[in-house]
């Protein structure tokens, strides 16, 4: 049986229910109409029965659950436009990533081929280390073979460091007395009679001119010689300074390969942490202002000490609000902390913008 | 009684058909017949019957006619709605006989049905703040002064002592915990239908009479008597007021506001001063 009234029958009830009820409208009979053919469907009964619990359980009364729903749903039609733009967006993260990858394993490469060139260049050290060590050696051993050579002549002219010496003070002193040693050998053989040494002195002075001569000779070759050894040593000295520079070089080359080793791994996983809410921000950026809020209801502050869950809410906003959305308190604060994470005064308007 | 042309009713079934035609309530449900069926007191309109049969055949067919007859009894109930006072719901409840009976005259024998009213209706008036508690299952709230086998009597503020069967108020209470007030209204046919808005916008104000906001002045509905008296606090003596207000008749909607009413009563009054 229909027992819908026409709308001169809602009229006669709404004004009879007026007798009673001075504030009621043909809305609200309608309404209750409305209620009435709902109340038919058992799925109406379940939706009411679980806004019930949702109120009762999860203290969201049935309004919020609604506003939410409406305000999700333009959420939902909001970001489904976005999606194409997010998918682009992805792709191009993606092939960011890739190419970033590509540059790390570049990297990764070149570093391990600058370990490689370190490595050679540390065996090359060692090597020219081993090989100088070896020339010092061998110099060594050539000092001491001249050393031994000039001992022989020593041994072979009969005569000692010391009487070289001697023959030298002795020749300056001739020479200071207006003769040379020629003239005193001379002399001597003149005046001692000695016929072998004569002799021996005579052969010596007759092979090497003079022995003096000889002596000067000697000393020279062995200047020379020691200046030599001394400019190739020099001339190893310099060259193992230079590779110790080249070293160096290298080391600082591989210390800062390593971090940039660091800095790319630092740069992936800041990429991978922050990824998934690169569309919030860019979301919040396309936001005139943004208002970071704190509702300032005594009540949630009171039970916020309790239980931080229960705290006063946080909101943000694009536009200046006039009260909490969660329990409609209307003296709101702004959220100084996030003022004072992003370096910004609480005073201004904030636009948030994100780099390049 | 009038004696109905066409089929002769065989059973009950048929006679509530014939019942309704001669009461004018077609449309009327079964479960209504049913309901008012047990509440009747059939045995008073019964010894009244055969009189009323004799009557009828003798004034139609002559004194000499005699006739054997089968007899039913169906209440037919009228609704109403009463809004003067205290609003309430009234169901005046009329036995109709419907008899079919075999004439025999001088001359020949026939077939007839004879349909009618018979005996006084009774009348059930039910306070619409005593069915506002019935459904809301409450009618503690009222204090019983009497009770009997079949009747209890209560005392419902405002209104006159309230009597009701007993049957009625328990077969009521259970037919309206399956269906809505109006769906029951609506088995009464047209005149439930009628009234049903009524009733309804009536209950509706009841129920959200608590949780009614308080409506500004100015959209206020008005009764005569909140006329008159609104025309009494502007200086307008008792009478002089009422008869601004019956010259306002014409003019004036239940749907106006106070406000409106009274604008339209002082433009009439002032209206029929000018010369």
């Amino acid at each position: 049986m229909n027992h819908e009234f026409t709308v001169e029958e809602i009229k006669d009830a709404t004004r009879t229910a007026r007798v009673h009820c001075p504030g009621f409208s043909e809305d609200r009979f309608e309404s209750l109409m409305e209620l009435e053919k709902r109340m038919a469907d058992s799925g109406y009964l379940e939706a009411v029965l679980g806004l019930i619990r949702l109120e009762e359980e999860k203290n969201i009364s049935c309004t919020d659950a609604l506003d939410a729903c409406e305000e999700l749903t333009q959420q939902k039609t909001k970001l489904e436009h976005e999606v194409p733009e997010l998918q682009k967006r992805a792709e191009s993260l993606v092939a960011q990533i890739k190419q970033t990858v590509g540059e790390h394993e570049q990297v990764k490469r070149a570093i391990l081929k600058a370990g490689q060139e370190l490595a050679q260049i540390r065996g090359e050290y060692a090597a020219a280390e081993k090989k100088l060590e070896a020339f010092n050696k061998k110099i060594e051993k050539e000092k001491q073979r001249i050393g031994k050579e000039v001992e022989g002549c020593y041994r072979q002219a009969n005569i000692t460091k010391e009487e070289v010496v001697i023959a030298g003070k002795v020749k300056a002193e001739v020479e200071s007395y207006g003769f040379t040693l020629e003239l005193v050998l001379e002399l001597s053989r003149e005046f001692i009679g000695h016929k072998d040494a004569r002799q021996e002195l005579a052969k010596g002075l007759k092979e090497h001119g003079s022995l003096n001569k000889y002596l000067d000779n000697l000393a020279d070759w062995s200047n020379k010689e020691k200046e030599r050894v001394l400019a190739e040593i020099a001339g190893l000295e310099s060259q193992k300074k230079g590779l110790i520079g080249e070293s160096v070089h290298l080391k600082n080359a591989l210390s800062q390969l390593q971090a940039d080793i660091a800095s790319e791994e630092e740069l992936g996983r800041f990429y991978r942490r922050y990824v998934g809410l690169s569309g919030l921000m860019d979301q919040l950026t396309t936001w005139n202002q943004v208002f970071f809020m704190r509702c300032g209801n005594p009540i949630n502050a009171a039970a916020g000490v309790l239980d931080k869950k229960l705290g006063n809410p946080h909101f943000w906003t694009d536009k200046p609000p006039v009260m909490c959305p969660h329990c409609g308190y209307q003296q709101l604060f702004l959220d100084t902390d996030i003022y004072r994470y992003l370096n910004w005064s609480a005073d201004m308007p904030l636009k948030l913008a994100l780099g390049e | 009684m009038e004696i109905l042309p066409g089929k002769n009713p065989a059973n009950w079934k048929e006679a509530t058909t014939q019942a309704l035609q001669a009461a004018g309530a077609e449309g009327m449900s079964a479960h209504i017949i049913d309901m008012f069926t047990s509440l009747s007191n059939i045995d008073k309109a019964s010894s009244e019957a055969e009189k009323i049969i004799g009557s009828t055949i003798r004034s139609r067919y002559g004194s000499k006619a005699t006739w054997r007859a089968e007899r039913w009894f169906v209440p037919i109930p009228q609704l109403s709605y009463d809004g003067k006072g205290m609003p309430q719901l009234v169901i005046e409840i009329t036995i109709y006989l419907v008899a079919t009976a075999a004439v025999r005259t001088p001359q020949d024998s026939r077939l007839i049905t004879l349909a009618g009213a018979a005996g006084k209706p009774e009348k059930l008036a039910i306070p619409m703040v005593f069915l506002h508690a019935l459904l809301e299952k409450d009618l503690g709230r009222f204090s019983i002064v009497a009770r009997d086998a079949v009747y209890t009597t209560w005392e419902v503020p405002g209104a006159k002592l309230v009597q009701l069967p007993n049957d009625f108020i328990i077969e009521l209470s259970e037919m309206l915990q399956y269906q809505s007030v109006v769906a029951w209204l609506g088995e009464f046919g047209a005149q439930g239908r009628c009234v049903a808005p009524l009733v309804a916008g009536n209950l509706l104000g009841l129920a959200f009479q608590d949780s009614s906001q308080p409506v500004p002045v100015s959209r206020q509905g008005f009764t005569t008597e909140e006329l008159v008296s609104a025309m009494e606090s502007m200086a307008f003596r008792h009478g002089e007021a009422e008869d601004m207000v019956r010259l306002a008749v014409p003019r004036l909607r239940a749907d106006m506001t106070l406000e409106e009413a009274i604008r339209t009563t002082l433009q009439m009054a002032k209206g029929e001063d000018q010369p």
